[in-house]
C-alpha cells in the first residue's frame, strides 16, 4: 500500500494512513514525519506507550530494522525500495481470536462444571453419615464396661473389660461427647424413674442383638410379685412373658407401667370362662361395666373372719365387729354431751385423722379418740378414778381393791354397808376378825354391784358386748373382742388425699348411721359420678391400674432370680 | 408419542401406590397396640421393613438407568414406579415412626428421607414445567447458536466502537472480553447477570448518544442497536441456562442425600437390633 503525506498517522482511526483495525490500538497511536530527511516517529497517545525496539520512548528516529510495537501489531522498518522514503511491514501477531470459542470458554452453562459433582458429594455424605451415626456410637458402645446391676448366679465374677478396651475407655471418658456417642441411638425418651442410669445403655441392653432380658430388670426389681396365686390360676402366671413385653421403655418420661384398659380386659372381660374357679366378676370398663363393690367385712370378730359382701344387696349387708357405735348420736347437729364441756359438736375429723401421706385413715383408738368423753369412771365420789380400757380383769380387781380400801378406811355413809365400814375409825383401833371378814365381804359385793353397773351397762356395755361372770366363776366379766377391718377393699387402692376436695359425707353417710353394723362404704355409682373408663370424655378417665395393682403384694415372686453375689446392688422394695 | 411418566400405563403405578397408602393408613388406624404406637410393634416392623426395602429399591434406579441393555421392564416403567412408590414412602415411613420424633439417628434417617423425597418432587415438577418454557424461550435456536450470534455481535460492536472515542471503544472492548453466559451455581440458577458488562456498555453508550453529533452519531446509533440485540440474546441465553440448571440442580440434592440416607438407614437398623 502506498501512502503520500507530510505526516503518516498510525492508529485504529479510519483516517490513519497506517490503519490498524484492532480495538486494542488507540485511535491515533503515533505519527511519522521527516525531519532533516530522516524518518522520526513520535507518540501521539497519552494512554498508550510507543515502543521502539522494546524501549518505551516518546520519539525515535527510524532506521531499517527497527521494530515498532503497537498493541498486537509489529511494524518493522525495511529497506526503502527506490523512490520511497520509508517502507514498513505491518504484522498482526496477536489476533483477537475466535470470539465464539472465547465466549464459550468464559461461560459455564452446565451444572456439571460446578463444584463437587453428584458422585463426590454422595461419597462425602455417605462416609460422614456412616462415621457419625454408626462408627462413633458403636465405638462408644463397645468401650463401656458391662453393667454391674445384673442379677447373676453366684460364682460368676463381675465381667471386666480387656486391658485395651479399658485403656480406650479411660482415654475417651474425658471426651464426653465421644463416650456417650451411642446416645444418638436412643429411640425415645427414657422414663423418669430410670434416668439415673440412662447414660449406661448396657444396664438394660446387656447383650448386643439380644432383647432386654429379665435378668436386667430383676437386678433392681427382684421379688416382684405374681398377679394371682400361681398354683390356683395357671393362666395368670405369665411364665413365658418377658418383663419387657409389658413394660416398654423409650416412650417418654412417664413411668413404664402398662395402663391400657384393653390389656386387663383381654382376660378379665371374660374371666369366668378362662378360670372357672375364680371368685372375681368380669369387668371391662369402670364407667359402664364394672361389678358393684364387694368389700371384705368382719362377719365374726372373735375369729377375725372376713367375708365379701355386695354393697346395696338385700338384705342389707352388715358388719359384726362386736362394737356398738352410733355415728348418728355422735354427729348430732344439736351437739353431743361432754362430761366437762357441756355440749360439743363433733365432726368426722375429730376422730378420723388421715395417716401421714393421706392415703388412708389412722386406726381409731379408744384412749385417743373416745376417752375424753367416755371416762370409764365407776364411783361418783372418786372423780379422778378411771378404769383401764381393754383389761376387764384389771378393772374388776381395781374396783375390788378400791372398795376394800374404802372398807378399811371406814366412815362410809352407806346405809347398806355393815357397821365396820360405816364406823369412823379411831387411830390405834383395829378391826376384829369378824369385822374384817364383814368388811371384805361388803367390799367384794359392792365391787360386783358396781361392776355390773359399769361393765355391764354404763361404761363398758355402752360400746361392748359383755357377758357377766358365771355364778361359780371367778367374777371376771367377759368382753367380746372387737375386730375392725383394716381396709374394706384391700385390693383396691383409694387415696383419700386425692379426694380432699370432697366432703366425708359425700361418700360415707355416717350421720344417718345408728349402728356399727352399717357398712358405710358408697356403692360404685358414687364413684362413677366422676370416674369413667379409659376413653371417657365427660368423666375422669380411669383405667384399671388407677385402683388395682397388677403385681399383688403378698404373692410369691413372679420371676426366679439367682442369688445375688455379695456386694452388688441390693434389691429395692416394691 | 411422548407420554409423561406420570401417566404411564394409565396411572398404573399411581393406583398401586394409592392402594399401598390406603392399606397402611387403615391398618394403622385399627391397630391398637398396648402402649403407644411405635416402630417396634408388629405393624411397626412391617412398615419399617417395607420402607427400608423401598429405599434400597428406589436407589437401585440409579443403577438401572445406566444399563442400556433392555431389561424385562423398560426404563419408563421403572421411573414411573420410582416416582409413585417414592411418594408412598412419606406415608409408610411416617406411620412406622408412630409419630415419635427426637434428636437421634432414627429421626435423622426420617428427615433425610423426607428431604430426598421433596427434592424428587421438585424434580418431577421441573421436568413437567421447564422443557416447554425452555422451548418457547429458545424460539427455534439452540443455546450454541445463540452464543454464536452473541459472539458475532460482539465483533460487530467492536468494529464500530473502534471508530469512536476511546471511552466507547474501551467500554465495548471490555464488554466483549468479559461478558459471559452462566457462571457459578447461583448465577446459573438466577437467570440474569446483574453485573453484565454488555448491559453496562449499552447504558453508557445510550447516554453518550445524546451528546454525539455528526458522523459519529450514526455509528453510535448503530452501536446502540447492536448492543440492544446482544442484550436481548444474552437474556434469552441466560434464561435457557437457568432452565437447564433448575432441571439439574435437584438431582445434586436428591442423589447425595439419598446416600446420606442410606448410611443413616443402615445405622438405624443396626442400632435398633444392637440395643434391641
Amino acid at each position: 500500500m502506498e501512502v503520500e503525506n507530510d505526516i503518516i498517522c498510525l492508529g485504529r482511526g479510519t483516517d490513519c494512513h497506517v490503519y490498524l483495525p484492532d480495538p486494542r490500538v488507540p485511535l491515533l497511536h503515533s505519527q511519522i514525519d521527516f525531519r532533516a530527511d530522516a524518518p522520526y516517529i513520535a507518540a501521539a497517545s497519552f494512554s498508550f506507550d510507543l515502543r521502539v525496539n522494546g524501549v518505551v520512548t516518546p520519539s525515535a528516529r527510524l532506521q531499517p530494522g527497527d521494530e515498532i510495537n503497537v498493541g498486537p501489531y509489529d511494524i518493522v522498518v525495511v529497506e526503502n525500495p527506490t523512490g520511497k522514503d520509508l517502507a514498513l511491514t505491518v504484522e498482526l501477531i496477536r489476533p483477537l481470536g475466535d470470539e465464539f470459542a472465547e465466549l464459550t470458554a468464559r461461560s459455564r452453562t452446565d451444572l456439571t462444571t460446578v463444584g463437587l459433582g453428584k458422585r463426590g458429594w454422595s461419597w462425602l455424605l455417605f462416609v460422614m453419615t456412616f462415621i457419625l451415626t454408626l462408627a462413633l456410637p458403636l465405638f462408644a458402645a463397645m468401650i463401656k464396661p458391662p453393667d454391674s446391676r445384673e442379677a447373676r448366679p453366684p460364682g460368676v465374677s463381675d465381667k471386666a473389660l480387656p486391658d485395651m478396651a479399658e485403656k480406650m475407655r479411660r482415654a475417651v471418658s474425658e471426651i464426653n461427647w465421644l463416650s456417650t456417642a451411642d446416645s444418638l441411638w436412643i429411640s425415645g425418651n427414657i422414663s423418669g424413674p430410670h434416668r439415673h442410669f440412662a447414660e449406661d445403655c448396657g444396664s438394660c441392653h446387656q447383650k448386643p442383638f439380644v432383647q432386654v432380658r429379665d435378668a436386667a430388670c430383676l437386678g433392681c426389681h427382684a421379688g416382684i410379685e405374681h398377679h394371682a396365686d400361681p398354683q390356683a390360676f395357671k393362666t395368670a402366671t405369665f411364665e413365658e412373658v418377658k418383663c419387657a413385653r409389658c413394660h416398654k421403655e423409650h416412650n417418654g418420661i412417664e413411668p413404664i407401667v402398662l395402663t391400657d384398659q384393653a390389656f386387663c380386659v383381654s382376660c378379665h372381660g371374660a374371666l369366668d370362662q378362662r378360670e372357672p374357679k375364680t371368685t372375681l366378676h368380669n369387668a371391662t370398663n369402670f364407667g359402664t361395666d364394672h361389678p358393684e363393690f364387694r368389700p371384705s367385712v368382719v362377719v365374726d370378730a372373735a375369729s377375725a373372719t372376713l367375708s365379701r359382701i355386695t354393697i346395696g344387696s338385700n338384705p342389707r349387708p352388715t358388719e359384726n365387729s362386736n362394737l356398738k357405735f352410733p355415728h348418728s348420736k355422735h354427729l348430732d347437729k344439736k351437739g353431743t354431751k361432754h362430761p366437762r364441756k357441756g355440749t360439743v359438736n363433733l365432726t368426722c375429723a375429730d376422730c378420723h385423722k388421715p395417716e401421714p401421706g393421706g392415703v388412708g385413715m389412722l386406726p381409731i383408738r379408744m384412749e385417743e379418740h373416745c376417752h375424753d368423753c367416755h371416762e370409764l369412771k365407776f364411783e361418783p365420789t372418786a372423780k379422778d378414778r378411771r378404769l383401764p380400757h381393754g383389761q376387764p380383769r384389771e378393772a374388776v380387781e381395781q374396783m375390788r381393791e378400791f372398795y376394800a380400801k374404802m372398807a378399811l378406811h371406814g366412815g362410809l355413809e352407806d346405809p347398806r354397808a355393815p357397821d365396820s365400814v360405816r364406823r369412823r375409825r379411831r387411830p390405834g383401833t383395829g378391826l376384829s376378825r369378824d369385822e374384817s371378814a364383814a368388811s371384805l365381804d361388803w367390799a367384794l359385793t359392792k365391787a360386783a354391784e358396781v361392776a355390773t353397773e359399769t361393765i355391764g351397762k354404763r361404761a363398758c356395755g355402752t360400746c361392748h358386748f359383755v357377758t357377766p361372770p358365771s355364778v361359780d366363776g371367778d367374777g371376771i366379766w367377759d368382753i367380746a373382742p372387737v375386730f375392725l377391718a383394716d381396709r374394706w377393699m384391700p385390693k383396691g387402692k383409694f387415696d383419700h388425699a386425692k379426694h380432699k376436695q370432697m366432703a366425708c359425707v359425700d361418700c360415707h353417710v355416717a350421720p344417718r348411721s345408728e349402728t356399727a353394723h352399717d357398712v358405710l362404704l358408697p356403692g360404685i355409682k358414687t364413684c362413677q359420678g366422676c370416674h369413667g373408663g379409659e376413653e371417657a370424655a365427660d368423666r375422669v378417665p380411669s383405667t384399671c391400674i388407677a385402683c388395682h395393682d397388677f403385681h399383688q403384694r403378698g404373692l410369691p415372686a413372679m420371676k426366679a432370680v439367682p442369688r445375688q453375689t455379695t456386694g452388688s446392688v441390693g434389691t429395692t422394695g416394691n | 408419542m411422548h407420554q409423561s411418566i406420570l401417566i404411564y400405563k394409565r396411572f398404573l403405578y399411581l393406583k398401586l401406590a394409592l392402594l399401598a397408602i390406603i392399606t397402611a393408613i387403615v391398618a394403622y388406624s385399627i391397630h391398637a397396640p398396648l402402649g403407644a404406637p411405635n416402630g417396634g410393634t408388629w405393624l411397626g416392623y412391617t412398615l419399617g421393613g417395607l420402607s427400608a426395602f423401598l429405599v434400597v429399591w428406589l436407589m437401585w434406579f440409579g443403577i438401572r438407568k445406566r444399563r442400556y441393555a433392555p431389561g424385562n421392564v423398560n426404563l419408563e416403567a421403572w421411573l414411573s414406579a420410582h416416582v409413585y412408590f417414592g411418594l408412598t414412602l412419606i406415608i409408610l415411613a411416617t406411620l412406622h415412626t408412630g409419630f415419635q420424633f427426637g434428636l437421634n439417628v432414627h429421626t435423622l434417617a426420617y428427615a433425610l428421607m423426607i428431604l430426598v423425597i421433596l427434592s424428587g418432587m421438585f424434580g418431577v415438577y421441573s421436568y413437567i414445567r421447564y422443557p416447554r418454557e425452555m422451548t418457547e424461550n429458545r424460539d427455534g435456536v439452540t443455546l450454541d447458536e445463540m452464543m454464536l450470534q452473541i459472539a458475532d455481535l460482539d465483533r460487530q460492536c467492536r468494529e464500530i466502537a473502534m471508530k469512536l472515542s476511546e471511552e466507547i471503544n474501551a467500554t465495548v472492548f471490555e464488554a466483549s472480553r468479559n461478558t459471559r453466559v452462566g457462571g457459578g451455581l447461583f448465577r446459573q440458577l438466577a437467570g440474569h447477570d446483574s453485573r453484565c458488562p454488555t448491559t453496562a456498555a449499552l447504558g453508557q453508550v445510550e447516554a453518550l448518544a445524546a451528546t454525539t453529533i455528526g458522523e459519529d452519531a450514526a455509528h453510535v446509533r448503530r452501536l446502540v442497536s447492536l448492543l440492544s440485540r446482544e442484550c436481548e440474546l444474552l437474556r434469552r441465553a441466560r434464561k435457557d441456562v437457568r432452565f437447564q440448571a433448575l432441571m439439574q440442580v435437584w438431582l445434586f440434592i436428591h442423589v447425595p442425600l439419598s446416600f446420606a440416607l442410606f448410611a443413616a438407614l443402615i445405622a438405624h437398623v443396626f442400632a435398633v437390633f444392637f440395643y434391641w
